[in-house]
């Protein structure tokens, strides 16, 4: 409950820029849950505009870290949930210089993190925001050259059957791209 | 003595994304024959030719296709280090006017180096086509560099192309991008003042904030720097939640959408268009298969059938030609007339009769793919399939270059991703039966055995290639690299440039292979005359008759085979005295036979492309696996087939 409150006070922030209480209440927070939330140590009201503590922030990386954990990496097996990403990125098989940028992109994901679904289940003909790329630097620079950069909108345009990979319209152009890269790229569906 | 005038040369580099008709570009411009193709990396190698204008030679080169200058694939090193070195005095950045935005993201980044830039925006046929309007003069004054629009298929804008090239463009200039990203430029370039660089510093700052490792390691020893330098980019990432790298890309990106925007009218509203339905069909859940079973299917029955046709009337017509020239040389001198007519005559007779039909006819039908856009369709439904080998869609492009000839097979394996990609695709390839092994399993086991034969040895050749790709993907374990390819879009076919191409690759075929050919017929005639190859033959003896139980004679064929697997049958033909196979063979001997000279060795020309691309050791061990699997193979197929009373 409180890690969807601190999703919403994310949302609004990078939104908005600074948040109130007023903010979060109209978003359709009771008052009760945002006091909680403050008694609990993970937002702090500061002359009327409310910031993120460093438990606070923990507790959402958390949240966020299981999210794609659970989503992308090792998809609802609840049972090989593991605890970091440090320990699934070895686990499997991950390049590792993406755990070094990997906290502060997921802290500045401008939207609930709830919202994101991996590409790979966006349906056909609908169309997405890119959000966050899941990946080594290679993958990543790969897909930012042929245009695939967080904030652009993609649209799905079919996906081949078997497995097969899927084909996007991006920038005027179109590209394949196979379902093991689908699966890391997260989107925010329009 | 001196001249009078100083020859005047200048060098021009062609730069632009893949597909985007560089090619064409360089075929309009010197008249080579670069071959061009619509799939996206094509440009292999980097191609050069030279045109002569108002008395000055201007020499062009035919960079890499590539949609950006990072280091993370060799076509962008390449690239990259080809326009750092400052030997080009002109750079030719070839762009689509269709995607404005995509094709000005390498734009960007080529202004960001500096370089004496012309854009040639190709394609403003098709723009037209498609309701697009490209303000050229205003890109031009956006860019601050010339920008010519030309159609270079048709040579339309050419002349103006090299008007400016003579006029030398000056330096373009870094465009600016946000405050923010300029401010952290400005700080990383503030701890570059002392260096010595033969780049521009600016852009030096660039690579270094995006982490590029061969521009850091060159430019940061300084740790203290190095640490300054590593805090700026971690504000860049707290701030943005993004790594710098990114933050640059989605920044060029941001500027390529803008510019694009201000240039482009769209008169149409994007609607379903007929090349979207088509484009639907083709890589339709089911229709999609459907179409690619019947148009591999259809190219193949039509290499049969009209290939195999085709080379028998040529075959009877050089027969015809060494009998009817015999007689009058024989009496003149019958040591110098077979040399000529079974050496040179004959060998150039085997040649045409494999070139025109099957090489000619195969290269017809993979322009018409190519041209159309139809591979990378293609490449998108097979490649699950693929995965399953450790390799992605796009590995079935050599795949199929693999049933014309070997060697482009394995110079295009360059598309993949990675080294360990590349060797295993190379491994596959050189199984894929060729042309000239598709001459000898119509020619053994077709005619002698009927095509439902044939068809079975291929279709166990495509099992053989699959079942070793699995093995070698067990050998070699690494997650795969993902598919990420450019869906070029589709196009009309333009009958002249297929044929054209159609008539270079042969011409390339020919070139390679006739000169071989008839120096190996003229060989054999003269090694049979010295009696030398009776040796040859029966020191291998022990594996033909002993391992794989084939005739004696069959000797000459796996040697010669290696040279160009079509000689050998001619040779075994010469040698034997007979072009009747079934004289000599028994039906489970022709199929091991047919087998064995599919798989046994690549020829010496597959093999020089195997240890340019993979190394000496690599070749020999690819080439020992072939043999190893050829003798496996054959011993075990002729001990079944024998078993079944054949």
């Amino acid at each position: 409950m409180l890690e969807e409150l601190l999703e919403a006070f994310c949302k609004l922030k990078s939104k908005l820029g600074t948040v109130t209480r007023e903010d979060v209440t109209k978003s359709g927070f009771h008052e009760k849950e945002l006091d909680s939330a403050i008694a609990n140590g993970l937002l702090q009201e500061e002359g009327g505009q409310l910031k993120i503590t460093d438990r606070g922030e923990s507790l959402l990386l958390n949240h966020r870290e299981r999210f794609i954990h659970d989503s992308i990496i090792h998809r609802g097996d609840a049972s090989a949930r593991l605890n970091s990403v440090d320990h699934w990125i070895s686990c499997h098989k991950i390049d590792r210089s993406c755990i070094d940028d990997f906290y502060s992109r997921l802290k500045a994901v401008p939207y609930h993190i709830e919202e994101l679904v991996p590409l790979l289940e966006l349906p056909e003909g609908r169309e997405a925001e890119v959000v966050f790329l899941v990946g080594g630097r290679g993958l990543i620079s790969r897909l930012c050259s042929l245009g695939i950069t967080p904030g652009t909108v993609v649209k799905l345009l079919r996906r081949a059957p078997m497995g097969g990979p899927l084909e996007l319209s991006v920038r005027s152009t179109k590209v394949a791209i196979g379902r093991g890269v689908a699966s890391k790229v997260l989107v925010k569906p329009i | 003595m001196e001249r009078s005038s100083k020859e005047v040369e200048i060098t021009v580099a062609l730069v632009g994304n893949p597909n985007v008709g560089k090619s064409s570009l360089f075929n309009s411009l010197t008249g080579l024959n670069q071959s061009v193709g619509n799939w996206p990396g094509k440009t292999v190698e980097v191609a050069k030719g030279t045109l002569v204008y108002k008395g000055i030679k201007i020499k062009v080169v035919d960079l890499p296709g590539t949609y950006s200058l990072t280091s993370f694939s060799e076509e962008e090193v390449v690239t990259r280090d080809y326009i750092l070195s400052g030997e080009a005095d002109v750079i030719i950045n070839v762009v689509d006017a269709t995607a404005l935005e995509r094709n000005l993201f390498l734009t960007i980044q080529l202004m960001e180096m500096n370089a004496p830039l012309i854009v040639a925006l190709n394609m403003i046929d098709e723009a037209t086509k498609k309701g697009i309007e490209v303000r050229d003069d205003r890109l031009s004054r956006l860019l601050g560099v010339p920008v010519i629009p030309i159609v270079a298929t048709s040579g339309v804008g050419i002349t103006e192309l090299v008007e400016a090239v003579l006029a030398r463009p000056a330096k373009s200039r870094r465009l600016t991008y946000g405050r923010e990203v300029e401010a952290y430029i400005s700080q990383v370039l503030s701890h570059f003042q002392n260096i010595e660089s033969p780049y521009p510093l600016d852009w030096v700052s660039i690579k270094v904030l995006e982490g590029d490792p061969i521009i850091t390691s060159r430019f940061l020893k300084d740790a203290q720097v190095l640490e300054k330098i590593n805090s700026i980019m971690k504000t860049m990432e707290d701030l943005h939640g993004e790594p710098p790298s990114v933050i640059i890309s989605s920044e060029r990106y941001a500027l390529s959408h803008r510019i694009a925007q201000q240039v482009t009218i769209s008169h149409t509203k994007p609607a379903i268009t007929l090349e979207d339905r088509i484009d639907g069909l083709l890589s339709h859940k089911v229709f999609g298969y459907l179409i690619l079973l019947l148009t591999l299917s259809g190219v193949f029955l039509l290499i049969f059938s009209v290939g195999s046709s085709l080379s028998a009337y040529i075959d009877e017509f050089f027969v015809w030609m060494i009998e009817s020239i015999r007689p009058h040389l024989q009496s003149f001198d019958p040591i110098f007339s077979s040399l000529l007519l079974d050496g040179v005559i004959f060998g150039l007779g085997a040649a045409t009769s494999i070139a025109l039909p099957y090489v000619a006819l195969f290269y017809l039908l993979l322009s018409i793919l190519e041209d159309t856009g139809y591979l990378p369709r293609a490449a998108f439904l097979l490649d699950s399939l693929m995965h399953k080998i450790g390799l992605h869609g796009k590995a079935f492009i050599p795949m199929l270059l693999g049933y014309g000839c070997s060697v482009p097979a394995c110079i295009g394996c360059r598309i993949m991703e990675t080294r360990r990609e590349r060797l295993l695709l190379g491994a596959l390839v050189v199984l894929i039966p060729c042309s000239a092994r598709t001459v000898i399993i119509l020619g053994v086991a077709g005619s002698y055995l009927g095509p439902l034969v044939a068809l079975s040895i291929y279709a166990l050749d495509l099992l053989i290639v699959f079942l070793i790709g699995k093995l070698l993907f067990k050998v070699l374990p690494e997650e795969p690299v993902g598919l990420i390819m450019e869906m070029p879009p589709l196009r009309m076919l333009n009958i002249t440039l297929v044929l054209k191409k159609t008539w270079i690759k042969t011409k390339d075929f020919v070139y390679i292979a006739l000169p071989l050919i008839v120096l190996g017929s003229f060989v054999v005639s003269l090694a049979s005359s010295l009696n030398l190859v009776g040796l040859i033959v029966n020191a291998i003896s022990p594996v033909t008759v002993g391992l794989l139980g084939l005739p004696v004679a069959t000797g000459i064929a796996f040697i010669f085979g290696f040279l160009r697997k079509e000689l050998a049958l001619i040779m075994l033909a010469t040698y034997v005295g007979t072009t009747d196979f079934s004289t000599f063979m028994t039906p489970a001997q022709m199929i091991a036979f047919t087998l064995v000279m599919v798989l046994y060795i690549p020829c010496v020309a597959t093999l020089s492309a195997l240890i340019k691309e993979y190394g000496l050791k690599n070749a020999l061990a690819i080439t020992l696996m072939d043999v190893t699997l050829a003798i496996f193979i054959g011993s075990v197929g002729i001990r079944v087939l024998m078993a079944l009373g054949l």
